[in-house]
């Protein structure tokens, strides 16, 4: 839109004639539309290879035993053969074409997989899908830097994660599995010149997603002789997500961008109003806690780099702003963690954590209210509502007690919104 | 060194690695089935499927208990020392920590599974367990092994080629005859 106005204004001016305008028009125009169809054919390539390749795959699952060993080999080796020749093409000719970057690491990302699956069975070699899975990741980790291939680097983070909850999972007292986080490392350096070089991308969109999920998945590994321990490490790296997500990398884009900030968000609130339950404490504290190695044990010292993360990340975002611009979700984690071992030891700290949710809830919908941002005013109502749910469930309150409850915060979303909307109306007026 | 050099130098490491790791799994399987030993293993049925790697038979082996005097833990590598009955069928004799002295044929095995315990016996998973099919053969294949296991004269068994702890499932014999073979027979008596 402004170059139009540009080239307006210069042709009002007298600066270029008639003709040169629309000539530029027309270029930029021309530029615009190559642009489009190449994403176009990006997006059909990467969709061609995946189908291609998942195609093969299901091939591999019809035996071939009609074919000799050696024949059954040639062909367990060819896709491979093939997606090796179409990477070696891409490097030499076609380098700058996303689409033939992308289509030849997803063929071949397919094709190593085939080929191991493929020589297990000619060979009816045992072995576990999780040791499958980690050579497949392996020997595929190259191509992300080599093509480079952020698709690959999905599939990659998809992989790891899939074989991290393989291997020994919510443990049984056996010896801690650190090759998820080992193999996590592989990724990093490309998720780093992602954000550094294509920061809006879809391709860095996509590493915003699947990353804290996998994360977030994979935290329950570390819980070993101490799980109850792991409540206040979510708590913590949820609220590391939530600094991540409202950082100024992410400043002004779409809430949905990246999933730091709702898995930070709902996965906090989540877990603050389960322990308004005195369920979950009764629960939590039937498996009478085991002193025993707690000071060195896994998640004590998983909880431990976790909080330091977060009061860091803490007290560099809050380190020059009042106290009264502080978010509830920024301190959450502190509380928490405060009530949560002190609740090991005193009944009365589900009526503090009912407390510090509605503060969470009265202080969002404060905080929206001055914004005008509906948005998040009706979250912190949302907030409150819930935490209502959830005591009607838990207590015995009559019918009436509870209707009259529901009209209350029923009447108190319909004014909220109502007052926020007239203070907009009334400041479009003046 | 130019970044494009140092790319391609990449790209041929790469190469290499991928085309050496299903070549070294080929490596050591075609050893064993050209110069191990023959072993017939009795077999009990069951029947999965694994989307990734095709259709299998389960096998489940009747003779799969092996002594073990010394301490045996979930997660120890153990030799476990074969011999052969009057009728030329495997069975596990001895479970060690250490390699066999004697010129015994010998499985290598980690103990992944859980150690059932009898006495001063355990129960051993054997790892030879699955036997690829093609998809329509595998499931007549699998009618056909329980058929065979519920008759009073069993004979199928597994056979294995076993050399220095390392095993590969070579064949499975239904009555004597390679599954494959009596699977086609039938298919070829139903016209299929």
């Amino acid at each position: 839109m402004s170059l139009r106005q540009d080239i307006t204004e210069l042709l009002s001016e007298g600066v270029i004639d008639e003709r040169t305008a629309s000539d530029i028009h027309r270029y930029f125009a021309s530029k615009t539309g190559s642009r489009k169809e190449e994403r176009l054919y990006s997006v059909f390539g990467i969709i061609g290879s995946l189908l291609v390749g998942l195609g093969i795959i299901l091939i591999v699952a019809h035996n071939w035993d009609n074919l000799g060993r050696s024949i059954r080999t040639f062909f367990a080796f060819l896709p491979l053969l093939i997606g090796q020749v179409a990477v070696g093409y891409t490097l030499a000719r076609q380098k700058e074409s996303t689409a033939w970057r992308e289509g030849s690491a997803i063929f071949i990302f397919l094709a190593i997989g085939t080929s191991i699956s493929l020589v297990s069975q000619i060979y009816n070699i045992p072995g576990n899908i999780s040791s499958f899975v980690v050579t497949w990741m392996l020997l595929a980790l190259p191509l992300v830097y080599l093509i480079p291939s952020s698709m690959v680097s999905l599939l990659y983070l998809v992989g790891i994660t899939y074989f991290g909850t393989q291997t020994d999972y919510l443990g049984n007292g056996r010896e801690l599995d650190l090759r998820y986080w080992a193999l996590l490392i592989g990724i990093i350096p490309h998720y780093s010149s992602l954000i550094a070089e294509r920061p809006v991308g879809n391709f860095a969109g996509l590493h915003h997603w699947l990353i804290p999920i996998s994360l977030t998945i994979m935290l329950g590994s570390f819980a070993q002789q101490h799980e109850i321990v792991m409540f206040p490490a979510f708590v913590c790296l949820f609220a590391i997500f939530y600094f991540i997500g409202t950082s100024s990398h992410f400043k002004g884009r779409h809430p949905l961008a990246n999933a730091y900030l709702p898995i930070g968000a709902l996965g906090t609130i989540g877990i603050l109003m389960a322990f308004t339950f005195r369920g979950m404490w009764k629960e939590v504290l039937s498996d009478s806690i085991n002193m025993d190695g707690l000071i060195l044990a896994p998640e004590t010292m998983l909880l431990t780099i976790l909080l330091v993360i977060a009061v860091i990340l803490f007290v560099k975002r809050n380190r020059n702003r009042p106290p009264a611009e502080m978010r509830p979700l920024e301190v959450v984690f502190l509380l928490f963690t405060l009530l949560f071992f002190i609740g090991l030891t005193s009944s009365l700290v589900v009526i503090a954590m009912n407390f510090l949710v509605l503060i969470i809830g009265i202080l969002t919908i404060r905080y929206g209210a001055i914004r005008d941002h509906l948005g998040i005013l009706n979250y912190g109502l949302l907030v409150i509502t819930v935490l209502i749910i959830c005591r009607f469930v838990d207590t015995d309150l009559s019918f009436v007690a509870r209707g009259i409850m529901f009209v209350i915060v029923g009447l108190g979303f319909f004014l909220t919104n109502y007052l926020t909307l007239k203070k907009r109306k009334s400041h479009g007026q003046g | 060194m130019g970044k494009g050099k140092a790319i391609w130098i990449l790209f041929a490491l790469m190469v290499i690695a991928q085309l050496a790791i299903p070549a070294l799994m080929i490596k050591g399987q075609e050893d064993v089935l050209q110069n191990g030993k023959e072993f017939k293993f009795n077999t009990e049925p069951v029947d999965p499927y694994d989307l990734m790697r095709g259709k299998y038979v389960t096998l489940r082996f009747s003779e799969n208990r092996a002594r073990a005097t010394t301490e045996i833990q979930k997660g120890d590598l153990v030799y476990i020392t074969i011999g052969k009955d009057d009728q030329g069928y495997a069975f596990l004799k001895d479970v060690l920590k250490e390699l066999p002295l004697s010129e015994e044929d010998y499985l290598e095995l980690t103990l992944n599974n859980y150690i059932n315990r009898h006495n001063d016996s355990i129960d051993v998973h054997l790892p030879f367990d699955r036997f690829y099919m093609e998809e329509s053969k595998a499931e007549l294949a699998e009618d056909l092994y329980r058929e065979s296991i519920q008759s009073v004269q069993n004979e199928s068994c597994a056979v294995v080629m076993i050399k220095d702890g390392q095993a590969v499932l070579k064949d499975i014999l239904i009555d004597g005859v390679p599954i494959k073979e009596a699977v086609e027979a039938i298919q070829a008596e139903i016209g299929e």
